[in-house]
């Protein structure tokens, strides 16, 4: 097997042979591994993210100088509305990019550092364990969130519900149901994505367990 | 150094070694197009792994376990139809004109073999191979001198069964 697999090698070395100019070349090019594509991601999320919080961050500071200017849907949203909704945005994103922050850290953390294939599978299933944590929880508290806000503001707009506490219960109610079930969902589409691939590396991993 | 010399030495010590890339790539593709995907994916990893490379560890053995980790993490599919072009058509490439019918079977059978491993008994076989020691095995996959004697063996009864089958 040894002089096949050589004789093999040298074949593919003589014809595909490359020289520093391709190197150069070759390392300036993106990548299209699995990490690559999850940053790329992320770099998207830290754009649009970023974009809302400073958007959310100047409404929520211009409705506390100039109300009348940054007040939305008036029919339905009165000031205190308006704030806490802003507030709600601001905080969930604000979470949502710092988790961000730190896998996106992590991840150029790993990229950067030669490890054992032992070492390496182990960290990866780690990076990707949190990453899908971070979509799963992420996409949970979102869609719930948005859930609580529209029946709110459907509650405003018809008058389905009245007084403090019913209207309280009513969010509390979407925002529950609404994270268990996006959660599921979420978890689902992650499995999806991610799930096999997941798999196959815990596999790989498994076998370099002795035992 | 400044990141164009460094760049100019990555690239000089990448085409003195590359050899270890095209075995990595050999040993883990289907066919040529994910061959080149793959061993491009590797020299991105090497570069951006570069800095960690601290000259206390030999060049090669580095290269390897980058070049590996890359091979296994590797998310592309092998899809049925480029199996088969796998099976009947790949030990093609790798011969000429003037190799003989019986040099071709021998390696038709020692990819049949190898398709039979998984890609950590991949890595392991490719090293072993490459004459690589049971110490420097270690190193780079991660495991004791003493798993990976157990794990060549296991190989070694896998590789004959699947010969003898042939």
């Amino acid at each position: 097997m040894k002089s096949v697999w050589s004789a093999v090698v040298d074949e593919t070395i003589s014809r595909e042979k490359i020289d520093e100019d391709v190197v150069e070349k070759s390392i300036k090019k993106d990548s299209k591994s699995v990490l690559a594509k999850i940053k790329r991601v992320m770099y998207l999320k830290f754009l649009l993210g970023g974009l809302s919080l400073i958007v959310c961050g100047v409404m929520l500071t211009g409705s506390f100088i100039k109300p009348e200017s940054f007040t939305f849907y008036e029919a339905i949203f009165d000031l205190a509305d308006n704030q806490i909704f802003l507030t709600t945005v601001i905080a969930f994103l604000s979470g949502m990019l710092s988790w961000n922050f730190r896998a996106f850290r992590e991840i150029k953390r790993f990229e950067t550092r030669a490890t054992s294939v032992k070492e390496s599978l182990q960290r990866f299933i780690g990076i990707m364990g949190r990453t899908i944590k971070l979509n799963v929880y992420s996409g949970a508290a979102f869609n719930a969130m948005v859930l609580a806000w529209i029946c709110y503001l459907a509650n405003n707009k018809t008058g389905f519900v009245q007084g403090t506490f019913q209207i309280v219960g009513i969010v509390i109610l979407a925002l529950g149901l609404g994270a268990v079930v996006f959660y599921y969902l979420s978890r689902y589409e992650q499995m999806i994505k991610f799930g096999n691939y997941l798999n196959q590396l815990k596999s790989n991993l498994d076998d370099l367990s002795e035992k | 150094m400044s990141k164009a010399q460094v760049e100019i030495e990555f690239s000089r010590r990448v085409k003195e070694y590359q050899g270890i890339i095209h075995k990595v790539s050999r040993m883990y593709c289907d066919n040529e197009e994910h061959r080149k995907d793959l061993f491009q994916e590797i020299l991105i990893q090497l570069w951006k792994s570069y800095p960690s490379f601290r000259g206390d560890a030999k060049f090669s053995t580095w290269m390897y376990s980058v070049a590996i980790n890359v091979a296994i993490q590797d998310l592309r599919k092998t899809k049925k139809k480029q199996r088969l072009f796998f099976q009947t058509n790949r030990f093609k490439e790798a011969s000429d004109d003037e190799k003989t019918e019986m040099e071709n079977e021998k390696i038709k059978l020692m990819y049949a073999a190898i398709s039979k491993l998984n890609k950590v008994e991949k890595a392991i076989v490719m090293l072993h191979l490459d004459e690589k020691t049971n110490e420097e095995i270690a190193d780079i996959v991660g495991i004791t001198q003493n798993y990976v004697r157990v794990k060549m063996n296991r190989i070694k009864t896998k590789l004959s069964k699947t010969v003898k089958t042939k």
